[in-house]
């Protein structure tokens, strides 16, 4: 029986910006825009978005993506809650 | 490479062997046609893949060029090669997937009204400093009933590079503007056009024609494209064009722009049908139906304006940007940064 384990989805969007651009993450403030994150380009938040599209398992719908401009939007967006930039546990069913 | 969340740094994907495997699916340029002017650096910045994968498509048959201590590259060796890895991360991938996820929406969405801001960033392959001459084809967003403001050009200095490089070049020159298109329903009723829009799109969908990157000589040369047995947007709108003219059809070709998250140039055709141009566009179809569009979209693709489009006064066989190195036409690099507006900035009158 396959097992359903819970990501949490803040630290997701911030491993993926980190991996991807190659950032400290202490630098990812839930306010920052992701356009002026340092190294960030179009493709690469395609990219970033793609990878945690397949982690949580969702396909965000245009005008969800159009919205999105902070790293905080990106959480809300997968159904996360913005933290401070600590790993909180998410629960849930 | 994984996060401690396991977040995935990009889409899994199938690894080096969707690489290989990739390779061996395409159909390589023809000799005649390849173009070995992609350094390693700009290889990679299209595929966007570890550099050691690029080494191991050498090894399987890449073909490529030494020009001194480069290696060079056919461009659309790599495009395609990227587009068929299946590692979900490379920008052919990227667009294809993002581009035409509105193709799965409900049909409101194909035509509602929307701004944009569009950047076209271009940069010269040939490496050196190049100060030569510049040209974008302009708008002309009214022929859909949109419209386009704020519009410049800049070059040099003045180019506005945030958040972009061109396949790795630096951009030279930049064309911008906003712009608002709204979608229209329209549907073509004549028979002829009707089949041979099925029919290019059952030619792309079975793999009878591969739809593929291709050069200018080669995409330019509908004949050429298909006895090579690839298409693109350019070769089949040029192909219809052919077709429709022809039969006695009023039908002419069109270079414009896709808008979404990212942007990119796009090629359709258009026949006059009721005191009124129609587009037809079996690209567009395939593309959606790729991303999960019903048979309705494939209707829709058949006469009426995506909301996602915005024409140039172009046709499809001229490139939205065009330039000079030692003043004679140069082969171009360039990119299409798309910005959805929320609201609608104040319109110069």
């Amino acid at each position: 029986m396959a097992m359903t384990v819970p990501v949490d989805v803040a630290a997701s969007v911030r491993d993926a910006l980190v991996a991807e651009l190659g950032i400290d993450a202490t630098a990812l403030a839930g306010e920052a825009e992701l356009s002026l994150l340092p190294g960030m380009e179009s493709v690469k938040l395609l990219r970033i978005v793609s990878a945690l599209e397949e982690v949580h398992g969702v396909s965000l719908d245009d005008d969800v993506l159009f919205s999105i401009e902070t790293v905080d939007d990106l959480i809300r967006a997968l159904g996360g809650a913005p933290d401070a930039g600590g790993t909180t546990g998410e629960t849930g069913p | 490479m994984t996060g401690p969340t396991g977040a995935p740094a990009t889409a899994a994907g199938r690894g080096a062997a969707g690489w290989i495997d990739a390779l061996h699916r395409i159909v390589p340029t023809p000799e005649r046609y390849a173009r070995f002017d992609t350094d390693r650096h700009s290889a990679l910045a299209i595929m966007r893949c570890p550099p050691g994968v690029l080494d191991l498509l050498m090894k399987e048959g890449l073909r490529y060029r030494a020009d001194g201590d480069r290696v060079l590259f056919d461009d659309s060796d790599i495009r395609n090669v990227a587009a068929a890895s299946g590692s979900g991360g490379s920008v052919l991938e990227l667009v294809q997937r993002y581009l035409f996820r509105f193709a799965a929406a409900a049909p409101a969405e194909w035509t509602a009204e929307r701004t944009w801001a569009v950047r076209n960033l271009a940069a010269c392959p040939a490496g050196d400093p190049c100060a030569e001459p510049w040209e974008f084809a302009p708008l002309a967003a009214e022929d859909f009933g949109g419209r386009s403001w704020d519009v410049r050009t800049a070059t040099g200095a003045a180019v506005d590079a945030r958040g972009a490089g061109v396949d790795g070049l630096a951009p030279l020159a930049e064309f911008a503007a906003t712009v608002r298109t709204a979608g229209a329903v329209r549907r073509v009723r004549d028979r002829l056009v009707r089949d041979a829009f099925h029919e290019s799109l059952d030619e792309m969908r079975s793999g009878r024609m591969a739809y593929q990157a291709m050069p200018p000589a080669l995409r330019n040369d509908p004949a050429a494209a298909r006895a090579n047995g690839t298409a693109n947007c350019i070769s089949v709108s040029l192909h219809l064009e052919r077709v429709f003219t022809d039969a006695g059809l009023e039908a002419r070709t069109r270079k414009g722009y896709l808008m979404g998250l990212l942007g990119s140039d796009h090629s359709w055709v258009e026949i006059r049908e009721d005191g009124r141009w129609k587009v037809v566009d079996p690209v567009f179809a395939l593309l959606g139906l790729r991303q999960g569009a019903s048979q309705e979209f494939v209707e829709f693709c058949l006469g009426s304006v995506p909301n996602r489009l915005v024409p140039c006064a172009c046709p499809a066989d001229l490139e939205t940007v065009r330039h000079t190195h030692r003043r004679t036409p140069a082969p171009t690099r360039n990119v299409v940064l798309v910005t959805p507006l929320k609201e609608v900035p104040h319109e110069r009158p």
